[in-house]
């Protein structure tokens, strides 16, 4: 009769580590939200990883606009055009993409390209003992080191959601415009008519800070808490681009709900 | 060139492109019109109003000059008020102004489309319009044409 | 052997108790470090040698017990506290420790940028003055990546002691270094201490090496002190443990084999199993 009480029991240590590792992020979002203006003061730091999180990740949101975009409109062309409205072409894409695919799409890559390497950046530097030793050297990692990632993530995010938007809406027009041949003017005119600045164009905004505020968390919580073993590091770039994936689907399905 | 340029560089033209994309998405593929422009609300009761929904435009002469914010069913009259916020630069509509749910299409968006009357005083923030006209409902449309066929 | 009173303490561990999961890394540990002195921390690896230096810089918190820096009780101190104390401190990591996007010079430089507001003039000579400390004045350009393992460990001792600490922590200084540079580091912490006035505490099992300029030595084992004195006293000790440490014998009070069962019984069950 041990069986039934084992398994009690793991069931009771699995819920109590899952409580476990709520808190400890928990604990670790808000020490981090604490330091934010420290992050913004140190406008060189800053920078730096506006570099690394924004540049480095523009070739691969140029090309995956694109190419939504393109795709997009050839697909919508070839509903739309069975009910003589061929031109609503460009106003399906670019609502589509300003409310869903631009903040989603975005926040998926960003996930894959520069959350992953947060976490292995932060797991890298925890194993050569650089986290240590700045604390050592009486300087906060949280404001030296997961501030800056954190805000420029949140700086970062909105601004290659934006540009995905317009490479994207770009591609829907070269598709359409030049290729389906929809006329230039109601390709436009319909998708102003359709797009409202306040409740599409600034809900998609609000819904990729929403996303980098969580793919950062998740990232720096992973690098922090990754076993400083290259296994464990790799082990943890696999856990973020998972867990904020399926995070950031989760609450674009929350976010759609409330706002629109 | 420094490593530090070559970051600030870089920055600043993703801070550029990021600036473009905004500006297209606004002016180019938004309703975005910069500053929002002063307000004021008139009211209208409804019969019915089709497949009028909240921020369709109201036009006059076909020229939009605001649109609807809000749609409810009075309690006591069981009609749809709708409210529609019109552009502050048009504060001389007619008390007698009328206005009716109107469809761009055959098969387009319903909007309001509004008539100036000929009165003397002008209407003011949050008051009624009297004169409407509901929206055409074609299911109806077809049921008067065809008693009217079976009439003649 | 027991400890000898010290008479002058800068750190003080009492009745220190640490587990990792449910290994118990030190159960009671005491000694204390005294004030300007060479003092090393030996014994084999795995017995929390680097885990006794993070306790003393309040890393690492202890399940029981108290560690007394300067007299202040680190793991009491508020946030703010401990990183002022941490500034009298200066620790000099195993693997050097330099922040990888900087350059030699800057990571030399990096803790007087933090916590000082001094203008390049007078930051410039301080950073090469230490640099040159360590005889890496000419490899400022150079970035961590470029340097071999002795280098960056000298680059992170010039960084350690940027800041003028009072005490400076060494972990593992002579792992996996070539005599040269081990020969090199040997000199340089008898340097820096006696220039410095510093007070040193190294962490090792490099027994020639630390004997060799340690005026002080404690040996660590199962998180116990075992043994503790000059290395006078302890070459001279009649302990078997102190013995087989010090001369590197591979079987005595600490067993070549690991713990297993008979060995003759164990060969008997496999031919019963076949």
């Amino acid at each position: 009769m041990q069986m039934p009480v084992n398994f009690l029991a793991n069931i009771g240590s699995l819920v109590i580590g899952l409580l476990q590792s709520i808190g400890k992020a928990l604990f670790f979002m808000t020490s981090i939200i604490i330091v934010m203006p420290y992050a913004i003061k140190r406008f060189n730091l800053l920078l730096k990883q506006i570099y690394f999180l924004g540049v480095l990740s523009l070739p691969i949101i140029l090309t995956a606009g694109f190419f939504v975009g393109m795709v997009l409109s050839l697909q919508g062309y070839l509903v739309l055009v069975d009910f003589n409205s061929e031109e609503a072409v460009g106003s399906m894409t670019a609502l589509s993409l300003i409310r869903e695919l631009g903040p989603v799409v975005t926040g998926l890559l960003f996930a894959g390209r520069a959350g992953s390497a947060l976490t292995a950046e932060i797991g890298l530097m925890r194993s050569t003992e650089q986290i240590s030793a700045l604390e050592m050297m009486a300087v906060d990692p949280n404001k030296f080191v997961y501030a800056p990632r954190l805000a420029a993530s949140i700086i970062v995010l909105p601004m290659l959601s934006m540009i995905f938007v317009a490479v994207g809406i770009i591609g829907s027009y070269l598709i359409s415009v030049g290729w389906l041949g929809v006329y230039d003017g109601f390709f436009w005119t319909q998708m102003q008519t359709h797009v409202d600045w306040n409740n599409d164009v600034i809900n998609g905004i609000i819904k990729s800070i929403f996303f980098a505020v969580l793919v950062a968390l998740v990232s720096l919580f992973q690098g922090v808490n990754a076993i400083p073993t290259s296994e464990g590091v790799s082990r943890a770039t696999t856990k973020t681009v998972v867990h904020s994936s399926l995070g950031i689907l989760g609450l674009d399905f929350l976010l759609t709900v409330l706002m629109f | 060139m420094s490593r530090k340029m070559i970051v600030e560089v870089w920055v600043g033209l993703f801070t550029v492109l990021a600036f473009v994309a905004l500006l297209m998405v606004a002016f180019k593929v938004s309703n975005f019109q910069g500053v929002q422009k002063e307000t004021y609300q008139i009211k209208a009761a409804f019969s019915n109003i089709g497949g009028l929904k909240v921020r369709a435009p109201v036009k006059i002469s076909g020229v939009i000059v605001g649109k609807v914010i809000d749609i409810e069913v009075d309690k006591e009259t069981y009609q749809a008020i709708v409210v529609m916020a019109i552009n502050s630069d048009l504060n001389h509509l007619s008390l007698d102004t009328s206005a009716s749910i109107l469809t761009s299409g055959m098969l387009g968006d319903q909007y309001i489309g509004i008539d100036p009357g000929a009165d003397e005083e002008y209407l003011q923030d949050g008051d009624y319009l009297d004169i409407v006209q509901p929206a055409l409902v074609l299911e109806e449309l077809i049921g008067k044409f065809l008693t009217n066929l079976s009439g003649e | 052997m027991q400890n000898k009173s010290i008479s002058n303490p800068i750190i003080e561990v009492k009745n220190l108790t640490f587990s990792r999961g449910s290994r118990k890394i030190f159960n009671n540990l005491s000694f204390s470090i005294p004030c300007g002195k060479i003092t090393a921390i030996m014994g084999p690896s795995g017995t929390g040698k680097t885990t006794i230096l993070k306790l003393i810089a309040g890393q690492l918190k202890p399940d029981r017990g108290q560690v007394l820096v300067k007299g202040l009780d680190v793991h009491k101190l508020k946030r703010q506290k401990l990183y002022e104390l941490r500034r009298v401190m200066g620790m000099l990591f195993q693997s050097g420790a330099l922040l990888t996007d900087l350059n030699v010079f800057e990571n030399v430089a990096f803790p007087l940028r933090e916590h000082t507001n001094l203008p390049n003039e007078i930051l410039s000579p301080l950073i090469k003055m230490k640099l040159q400390a360590v005889g890496l004045r000419g490899a400022q350009k150079l970035m961590p990546a470029e340097l071999s393992g002795g280098m960056a460990r000298r680059v992170a001792l010039a960084r350690a002691i940027v800041l003028d600490p009072e005490i400076v922590f060494y972990d593992e200084p002579f792992a996996g270094q070539d005599p040269i540079s081990m020969g090199v580091l040997v000199e340089l912490i008898q340097k820096l201490n006696q220039s410095l006035k510093l007070t040193s505490v190294v962490v090792s099992h490099d027994v020639d090496e630390v004997l060799s300029i340690a005026e002080y030595v404690c040996i660590l084992s199962e998180g116990k002190i075992v043994a503790s004195g000059t290395p006078e006293d302890l070459l001279n000790s009649n302990s078997d443990y102190v013995n087989q440490f010090i001369k590197g014998y591979a079987d005595g009070p600490v067993s070549f084999h690991f713990p297993a069962k008979n060995y003759v019984e164990d060969l008997k069950d496999n031919a019963n199993a076949s």
